[in-house]
Order: C-alpha cells, then structure tokens, then sequence
C-alpha cells in the first residue's frame, strides 16, 4: 500500500490528521512529520526525510503539506534520501487531500492514483 | 588562498554577529513575518559552531559541515536555504588548495541552488537581493576580492532591498507595506557577508 507524510507547521494540526485518518483506513500507514525538531511551529527537511523512509512500505509515499516552507522542505527532504524511494508531494489541501489519498491508499490504489485523488480534492465544492 | 582555517573563522565571526544582533533580526522579522528569525539562526549558528571540525584542512568540509548544522537548526525557510547554499558552496570545493576564485565560483552555485530550492528571483526581497549582487562582484574581482569590496557592495545591496515589494513568504501577505522595510533574512544575509569580510581582512593583516 502506499503510505501517507503529513507535513504542517503546527505539530499539533498533524497530528491530529494523522488520529483522523488512521481511523478511516486503520491499514494504511500514515506518519506525521509537523513541526520542527523540537516539536516547535515550523518544518523540518530531516524530519521529513525520516518520516519517509520509515513510511515506505515498497509502494512508495505521497506528502501532503501545508504551505510556504512545508514544500521547501519537503523538496530538500527528497533531495536528501539516499536509497531510492518513489516520492510525490501532492499539489493538494492538506486535511481534504490527505483524506481522499487516505481512502484510495487503502484501496489498493497506485501512488500516482493516489496523488491524483489528493489534488482532485482540491476543487470540491464544499458549498452548493 | 581561502583555507580550512578561515573558513572556520567564517563560521565563529558569523555565529557572533548573528547572536549579538538576534533582537534586530527578531524585531525585523516581527514586522514582516513571524519574528522567529533572530532565534532560529542564532540557534542554527551555534550548532554549526559546535560541529566545527578543527582537524581538516579542507574548507569545503567545513562550510559543508556547517550547512548541515544549519538545515537542520534553524527550521522554518531560512533552514534549507541557508543549508543548501553552504552545502552545495562547500561541495565545490576540493581539496585543500581553495582560491579566493574558487570560493566564488562555490557560492555561485550555492546561491543558484538557492533561488531554485525557494523559486526566488532577484527583486523579491529575499536573501538573495542581498547575496547574488555580492556573489557577482566576487565572481567578477577573482582572487583580486578585498574586505572593502564585500562591504560596499553588501551595504548597497541592503538598501535597495528595503525598496523592493516582498513577493515570498509570509511577506508576501504585506503587498505595497513592505516597501520601505527591511527583510530579515537579507539582514542575515548582510551579516555573512560582513563576517567573510572580516575574515578577508584578517587575513590581510597576517
């Protein structure tokens, strides 16, 4: 299956999406790598690149992020892994994404099939 | 000749202003941003400080060394930034035969990692309105570079990105209002730069 990277400035708000999600697919494997070292508001590159690598199952991870420098270090995270692992950043809203990549995760579903479902969420329309 | 040894200094002289000069760098950063600048570099410095290898002679290990320290210290936007552009200088240095021209031609591509790793380009008022005019002078002067062309140069780069509109980072929310105001990390920046100076003069000197 592939694994799920939550990324936001706030440790707190990733942590509590990873409660949130692991409920709705108990199967999939989904880390939370918010904040910084120090558990402090920020991001943190080696953080990220840990949280990757412990997540890969074999069928790759997506990361979901917040804004500003979540991507950044998101992007250095990648640059720093030094096995090969199949890696996205999700152009995708953190919660709605992570939610939609969650469920298609645990369907089964390829990691680019995953990373589209994550960027799909991004035009729901929450008020008709 | 830029040696292992002052690069080091590099390190030591930058860690200095940075913390004496931590409430500025906080207070600019409150303005514009999240006001955490100030602390977060003096704690990404100090740990580059702690790291310092005393025992190689090659300087590209020490700024590469240096890099790591602050990647993963500093966090925030300034942490890869300033990581990758000491990371990616030091990995061009070989050897322990370093010229002045050589450390330009790192930092060229330090500085071009920059821009890349934070999609910024000149006049966004970022780090790099402050560095990239500097690195150019240095390209250009060669081993021919002094303290007082660092200088001058980095002073007039300082004011003219107080002038630009903020187009990254939480700065960015401030449209026109961040115009007249100085940017945090190109005050970091500055404070780099004025460090390596030192370290040119000191050399000079002996």
């Amino acid at each position: 299956m592939v694994s799920l990277v939550l990324v936001s400035h706030s440790p707190d708000i990733s942590k509590g999406l990873k409660k949130m999600l692991d409920e709705a697919q108990p199967e999939v494997t989904v880390l939370d790598a918010g904040g910084t070292d120090d558990g402090e508001m920020g991001t943190s590159a080696i953080k990220i690149q840990t949280a990757i690598e412990k997540a890969d199952q074999g069928n790759g991870v997506v990361i979901l992020v917040d804004f500003g420098s979540s991507v950044m270090n998101a992007e250095m995270a990648i640059d720093l892994l030094e096995e090969s692992h199949s890696v996205k950043i999700a152009d995708a809203p953190l919660i709605e994404g992570a939610y939609s990549a969650v469920m298609e995760a645990g369907f089964g579903k390829s990691l680019d099939e995953v990373v589209e479902s994550a960027v799909l969420a991004k035009d729901t329309k929450k008020v008709q | 000749m830029f040696t292992a040894e002052m690069a080091r200094q590099w390190i030591k002289e930058s860690a200095k202003k940075i913390e004496s000069n931590k409430e500025q760098l906080t207070d600019l950063d409150q303005a514009l941003g999240d006001g955490d600048h100030g602390l977060n570099m003096t704690r990404g410095f100090n740990a580059a400080l702690e790291q310092l290898n005393g025992e190689t002679d090659e300087p590209g290990k020490v700024l590469k060394g240096a890099g790591t320290s602050l990647l993963s210290k500093i966090g925030g936007a300034s942490g890869p930034l300033y990581g990758t552009l000491f990371m990616k200088a030091g990995n061009q240095l070989e050897g322990t035969e370093v010229q002045l021209s050589d450390l330009s031609s790192g930092l060229r591509v330090g500085v071009d990692a920059m821009k890349k790793r934070g999609k910024a380009e000149r006049e966004e008022k970022t780090m790099i309105d402050l560095l990239e005019p500097v690195i150019e002078l240095m390209e250009e002067k060669g081993n021919e570079l002094t303290a007082d062309h660092l200088i001058d140069k980095a002073k007039e780069a300082l004011e003219n990105v107080k002038e630009f509109e903020a187009k990254k980072g939480r700065a960015a929310y401030y449209k026109e209002k961040s115009k007249g105001k100085q940017d945090a990390g190109s005050q970091s920046s500055y404070y780099l730069i004025e460090s390596l100076a030192t370290v040119l003069d000191k050399d000079g000197e002996a």
